[in-house]
């Protein structure tokens, strides 16, 4: 089952399963058609006014969706790399971290080598831009969201 | 609000913070799910809780593993204050009883919901691994304000915080 990245106008993203394009494309219609009369982006009955936020949260904007085989999260879940990736990492790692006196700090270079398998990006030039790093197999073309206006 | 934290959590703690041990490490990213399972006080969640597809016991029951309807685990990433869905800078509070350091993270979106779900129905949010529904470690969980119900072209939106006290 497939996975889209839904990025919303506000610069929110999530991820959601559908069986397909077609029933991806009839959800975000929905959510987006609720934006444009500015109707609640969730369910409202038996939400305590007042707690975790706003109940009543409008519905936002769709501007993108991409599409993916697999969620994007399972980059890579074993966080393993080949002996070569990871020397060739760790060169560049300790290169990059070493001060005047040719020292690295043991700790901090343990933190960027866990970061090296992480799925998400830290900089994002857009926030119309993926969260993740692994690359999409297509974006849907938006102009179903025109046609269902 | 009830909430717990679970043994995988716990042995994080003692073994890879306090031993630096790789018998239990930190997933490569957290992800977030939303259960049908209640927290409660003991008699529904537990600490050595596992996900189920069955509903049984001490079992935590995800939303949408039989039918997604646009259901997926939301991912917040191994970073603070980065430029995508991480964590907030911690801050600490010196409270005696009830204080700590905490963080929230960034607010999640799930959906939007294509139809129902099966199952239906949020009664809580957990911080997990992977994105295999009902499956993948249980670190915390905290009931929602109210059992959630989703339908066609519904949100949900879930903003974690995080207490170390």
């Amino acid at each position: 089952m497939p996975f889209y990245e839904i990025t919303y106008e506000t610069g929110r993203s999530s991820i959601a399963s559908y069986a397909d394009d077609a029933e991806a494309e009839s959800a975000v219609a929905a959510h987006h058609a609720r934006a444009m009369n500015g109707l609640p982006g969730g369910p409202v009955a038996g939400h305590p006014t007042g707690q975790e936020g706003n109940p009543n949260w409008s519905a936002e904007r769709i501007a993108k969706v991409r599409v993916y085989d697999k969620h994007p999260d399972d980059l890579n879940p074993d966080q393993t790399l080949s002996v070569e990736v990871a020397e060739k990492q760790l060169s560049m790692l300790i290169k990059g971290l070493a001060d005047e006196n040719g020292v690295v700090n043991v700790a901090r270079l343990s933190a960027e080598v866990r970061g090296l398998t992480h799925p998400m990006v830290t900089v994002k030039e857009s926030p119309f831009d993926s969260n993740f790093r692994m690359k999409e197999k297509k974006e849907l073309d938006m102009a179903f969201l025109e046609a269902s206006n | 609000m009830a909430t717990i934290v679970f043994q995988p959590m716990s042995q994080l703690v003692t073994d890879y913070i306090l031993g630096n041990s790789g018998t239990e490490v930190p997933p490569a990213s957290w992800t977030m799910g939303l259960s049908t399972t209640v927290v409660g006080s003991g008699a529904n969640m537990m600490r050595n809780s596992v996900w189920s597809v069955t509903v049984s016991g001490s079992n935590v029951n995800e939303i949408g593993s039989t039918t997604p309807a646009g259901y997926a685990r939301q991912t917040i990433a191994r970073t603070i204050a980065q430029g995508g869905i991480d964590w907030g800078t911690s801050t600490f509070d010196n409270t005696f009883s009830t204080g700590g350091q905490s963080s929230a993270a960034d607010q999640v979106t799930f959906g939007a919901f294509s139809g129902a779900p099966s199952p239906n129905g949020a009664n809580s949010w957990a911080l997990t691994a992977g994105s295999t529904l009902n499956a993948g470690d249980l670190w915390v969980a905290a009931d929602t304000a109210a059992t959630r119900t989703f339908a066609n072209g519904d949100t949900e939106k879930v903003t974690a915080t995080i207490k170390a006290g």
